[in-house]
This record gives C-alpha cells, sequence and structure tokens, in this order.
C-alpha cells in the first residue's frame, strides 16, 4: 500500500514495529516459559509425592517383614520340609510294597491262590513286614513255593509254620515275611 | 474467499498499532478511529473540527504554528500517539508507469530514476511511492510492470510531518484522499470499474478504481461551498443560512424549487462536466479487449454528496447509475451493529474512516 511519509520516519515506524515484534516475542516466549516451569514444578511435585508414597509402601513392607520371627519362619520352613519329606518317603514305600507283592506273585506257581496282603511298614528305622495267606493245590507246590521265596534276597526272613504243611492237597496256608530295614 | 492463519489468530493491537485517521482539508480536521470488536469493527471515537481560514489554503500549511496548536488540541482531546493522515489531494500526482519487469528491491531506484518523466517534480524534490499494478501479459512471463506512482512536494509532505510531530503524534502513513475513500466505499467484492466523486466543501475528487487498485484521480476545485456562494450571492443571504437553504431544498427540479434548482445547476453542471469528460477519455481508451474495465457506475462521498438531487441529476445527465456511497461497507454488517456515526453523515467520514481502516486492513 503507497505510504507518502518521508523514507526515515518510514524505518523509524518499521523499527517501532520490531520493537514491538520482539517485545511480543519475548513476551510470548516468557508466558510459555513461565507455563512450562509452572508445568514442571507440578510434574516434580506429582513425582516426587509417588517417589514418597513408593518409599512409605517399601518401608511398610520392611516393617511388615521384620515383624516375622526368625524361628517362625525356620519352624514353618521345616514343617514343609518334613511334608515334603513324608510324601516322598511314602512315595518310595508305596514302590517298595508293590516291588515285594510283584516278587511274590511272579514266584508263586499256577497251583497257589493268594488271598490276602498285610504290609506293615514301621518307622523308616524299623523293617517292614509282610504277611498273606491263600490256598495251595498241594503241599508240594506250596513246599516249592515258600522254598522260592527263601531264596530271594530282598526277604530277611521267610516264616512258613508247620501246619501250613499238615494237609496233602488243598492245602490253606499263612506265610509272613520279614523285611530288610532301611 | 479463503482465510489465512492471521484471521483465526489475529496479531495483537500492540503489534497493528491502530492510528486515528485524520482527514485535513482547509476548512476542517475530521478523525475517525475504529476498533475491533467480536471479529469486526466498532466506532472507537469520531468527530470533527472547524479549522479557522487561512491556516491551512489549499492543503498547504500555511500558518504552521496555529496549525500545530490545533493539532495538540486534538492530541489532548483524544489521547492517542499514532495517526495515519491525508494528504492533500490538490497537490498529489498520480500516474501510471509502463516499465520492464525488475526485482521489488530495484523497482524504487528505477521509478526514482525516471521519475521527473512521469511527474512534474525532481526526485529530490519529491516525496513518492509505488504499487505495482498488474503485470502485462498476465499469466505468461512479463516483461513489464504496471506500477501507479504517487508523489507530493517534499516541502509539502516535510512540513506536514514536522505539523505532526511538534504536535506529539508519531503519524504512521501519510496517504493520498482517494485511496484512503476508496477503501472503504468500494465493497471488496466488487468486480466493476467504477467512478468516486468524492465532494467536499472546496474541492472535489474525482477516483477512477478497479480491479481493487486506484486507476485514475483528478481534483478540482469546485465544491460545496460554490453552491453557497451562488445562493449567498443571487438571494443576498448570509453563509449560514446559504447552507441551510442547500441542504434543504437540494438540487431537486421541481416546481416550488426551480428558483433553488436554477441557481444551482450551473456549479452542478460544472461538476458534472468533469465527471463527463474523465469517463469518456477513461472510457474511449478502455475500448475493445478492455472493454469490462469502462466505468459501470458512478459512487458519490464526501460531506457535500448529501445534496438532495444530486444523484438524480448526474445519473440523468451521464446515462449512468449514481448511488451515494456506504462508508461501512466493508467495516460492520448493519444487522449485527448499527454504528453511532449514520450513513448520511458518515459520508463526510469516508477518508478518515479509510485511514483508521488501514491499520487492519489486508489488499487481497
Amino acid at each position: 500500500m503507497i505510504n507518502l511519509l518521508p523514507i526515515e520516519n518510514k524505518i523509524l515506524v518499521k523499527k517501532e514495529y520490531l520493537k514491538r515484534l520482539v517485545l511480543v516475542f519475548g513476551f510470548f516466549s516468557l508466558i510459555t516459559a513461565a507455563i512450562a516451569v509452572l508445568l514442571l514444578v507440578f510434574l516434580l511435585f506429582l513425582v516426587d509425592k509417588e517417589k514418597n508414597d513408593y518409599e512409605e509402601y517399601f518401608t511398610l513392607q520392611q516393617k511388615h517383614l521384620s515383624f516375622l520371627n526368625e524361628e517362625e519362619v525356620v519352624s514353618f520352613v521345616n514343617e514343609i520340609n518334613s511334608k515334603v519329606k513324608f510324601f516322598e518317603e511314602n512315595g518310595k514305600k508305596e514302590k517298595k510294597a508293590s516291588e515285594i507283592i510283584k516278587i511274590i506273585t511272579e514266584t508263586k506257581t499256577k497251583g497257589i491262590l493268594i488271598n490276602y496282603f498285610s504290609l506293615s511298614v514301621g518307622l523308616p528305622a524299623q523293617a517292614g513286614k509282610i504277611s498273606f495267606n491263600g490256598t495251595a493245590k498241594t503241599r508240594n507246590e506250596l513246599l516249592s513255593f515258600v522254598e522260592s521265596l527263601k531264596k530271594e534276597q530282598v526277604f530277611k526272613k521267610v516264616d512258613s509254620p508247620i501246619s501250613n504243611f499238615l494237609k496233602e492237597s488243598n492245602v490253606k496256608f499263612n506265610v509272613s515275611i520279614d523285611l530288610y530295614e532301611e | 474467499m479463503a482465510k489465512s492463519l492471521f484471521d483465526f489468530f489475529p496479531p495483537p493491537d500492540y503489534l497493528l498499532m491502530p492510528a486515528v485517521g485524520l482527514d485535513i482539508s482547509d476548512r476542517s480536521i475530521k478523525f475517525f478511529e475504529l476498533k475491533r470488536k467480536n471479529g469486526g469493527f466498532s466506532v472507537s471515537k469520531f468527530g470533527s473540527r472547524n479549522l479557522p481560514p487561512g491556516i491551512v489554503e489549499s492543503g498547504e500549511i500555511k500558518q504552521k504554528e496555529k496549525f500545530v496548536d490545533f493539532l495538540k488540541s486534538i492530541k489532548d482531546e483524544l489521547g492517542v500517539k499514532f495517526v495515519n493522515v491525508s494528504l492533500p489531494e490538490e497537490r498529489a500526482f498520480l500516474s501510471r508507469v509502463k516499465i520492464p519487469t525488475a526485482k521489488e528491491e530495484e523497482l524504487r531506484g528505477i521509478l526514482e530514476f525516471q521519475l521527473e518523466e512521469h511527474i512534474p517534480l525532481s526526485a529530490q524534490d519529491a516525496v513518492f511511492d509505488f504499487e505495482v499494478v498488474e503485470k502485462e501479459d498476465a499469466g505468461k512471463k512479463s516483461e513489464f510492470l504496471n506500477v501507479n506512482i504517487v508523489a507530493f512536494p517534499k516541502a509539502l509532505v516535510e512540513n506536514y510531518k514536522d505539523a505532526f510531530t511538534e504536535a506529539g503524534f508519531v503519524p504512521l502513513v501519510f496517504e493520498m484522499e482517494a485511496y484512503a475513500s476508496a477503501r472503504v466505499i468500494m465493497p471488496e467484492e466488487e468486480k466493476n470499474f467504477c467512478f468516486i466523486v468524492d465532494m467536499g466543501k472546496t474541492r472535489t475528487t474525482f477516483a477512477i478504481v478497479g480491479e481493487r487498485t486506484m486507476q485514475f484521480a483528478s481534483t478540482i476545485k469546485i465544491g460545496g461551498d460554490n453552491f453557497d456562494t451562488v445562493l449567498v450571492k443571487n438571494l443576498d443571504i448570509s453563509q449560514l443560512k446559504a447552507e441551510e437553504i442547500k441542504k434543504e431544498r437540494g438540487l431537486v427540479r421541481s416546481k416550488d424549487n426551480e428558483k433553488i434548482f436554477n441557481f444551482l445547476l450551473p456549479t452542478a453542471a460544472a461538476v458534472k462536466d468533469e465527471i463527463s469528460r474523465h469517463i469518456i477519455f477513461w472510457n474511449s481508451h478502455m475500448e475493445g479487449s478492455d472493454a469490462e474495465k469502462t466505468i459501470s457506475k458512478i459512487i458519490l462521498c464526501g460531506g457535500e454528496a448529501n445534496l438532495k438531487g444530486l444523484p438524480e441529476y448526474l445519473s440523468h445527465e451521464l446515462k449512468l447509475p449514481v448511488e451515494p456511497s456506504n462508508p461501512w461497507v466493508n467495516l460492520i454488517s448493519f444487522e449485527k451493529e448499527i454504528p453511532e456515526l449514520g450513513i448520511e453523515e458518515s459520508l463526510g467520514y469516508a477518508v478518515a474512516m479509510g485511514l483508521s481502516y488501514r491499520s487492519f486492513y489486508k489488499k487481497k
């Protein structure tokens, strides 16, 4: 747009405009910086609060842990260990019983019929005992079955009473076997 | 119309440096200030102070001290610093120059070098400014530029500058009256070429505006005072009474008003003849490929444009539509706000309004 102001005055007006532009820019920059600082302070406050909350939480947790007595913890762990051990050992015993029965049933002949098994397993330090009864077709078959059992290394002692051999045939018998200690 | 970023985020007033528009004539100083309001404008202040005779004559400051005192009193009243000031039309030189295409920063030097070829002032004795109006061969790489040069005698401009500076004002703009008034009275969407008649008390300015720029401007020393003088002489009445009769009766052709009409007719006819001469000259140069640039209507503005019957008389004689201007057309929608200044009164403030509007105006 045409402006007939003398050049030197136009320069003054332009300088005034530039001065104002710088002031406005500076003012807005200052405002922006102030807002940014306020936001940062606010964020810092929030982060600090969060940090304090976590610190309080950790302190509380630590205090809670310290409330638990060391002995209580040890006894609790022991209890857990004994339970684990119990289940382990029981598992072994079950395995042992089944192996013994398996040996007995594999040793017997066709003429031997076993009706009943009784397994008594004591504490780990004590020996176990297994008894069973049944019917044999002949006395000789029973005799050879008992002899076979006595030959088995896993049994400590095989006890077959005389009364088992009184009859010639259709012999009812009762055998008890002592097991080795663990 | 596409909106720019500044339409959504307008720069603050502090950066725009809004200025009061001051329209200086031999008889008065009119001031007008716009302020932004709700995305539009409203009037902040306006007024007119009669300038005692002899201080400014034919646009030239004759009694500088009195003029400065007068300006100081206005400054005290307004309490403003920045002003946009109109320079007297009768001392202006407007010329259309065709120059080879050059870089924008080189244009001033080129024009300064050949200034004397276009206006009767040397570069040392003139203050001039220019605007590129259009490029020749639009669409192609143009070889020539059409440039409007406006120049004023340096002594006159310096005199105005010193007076305003001494009065405590900071002038931001010195502008030709025709440019200022066209800014507010030419609707921004107007596509046609219009002939603006700005009738003041002592002079009448003619301007041809089209393609959103000034095409031509000229001033004659006939104004509203000439109507008064005729009535004073013929009816042997005071100037005040003559003014009253002129406003009341005007240039209305009727049996009751035949006498007054006949007294005023020669002055109106002189204005009409000048308008006719300019329009014929302009239109004759715009025949053929530039036919769309012929004058399509006449717009009246200025304090004396309210003369009753003048639009009808000019329209009848010139065979063109003549309409009073609406200086609010680009500023305020009457559906949203009724300005304090009525349409008729605002005709006299068109220049001051245009000067004030310049602070916010973006040329599209």
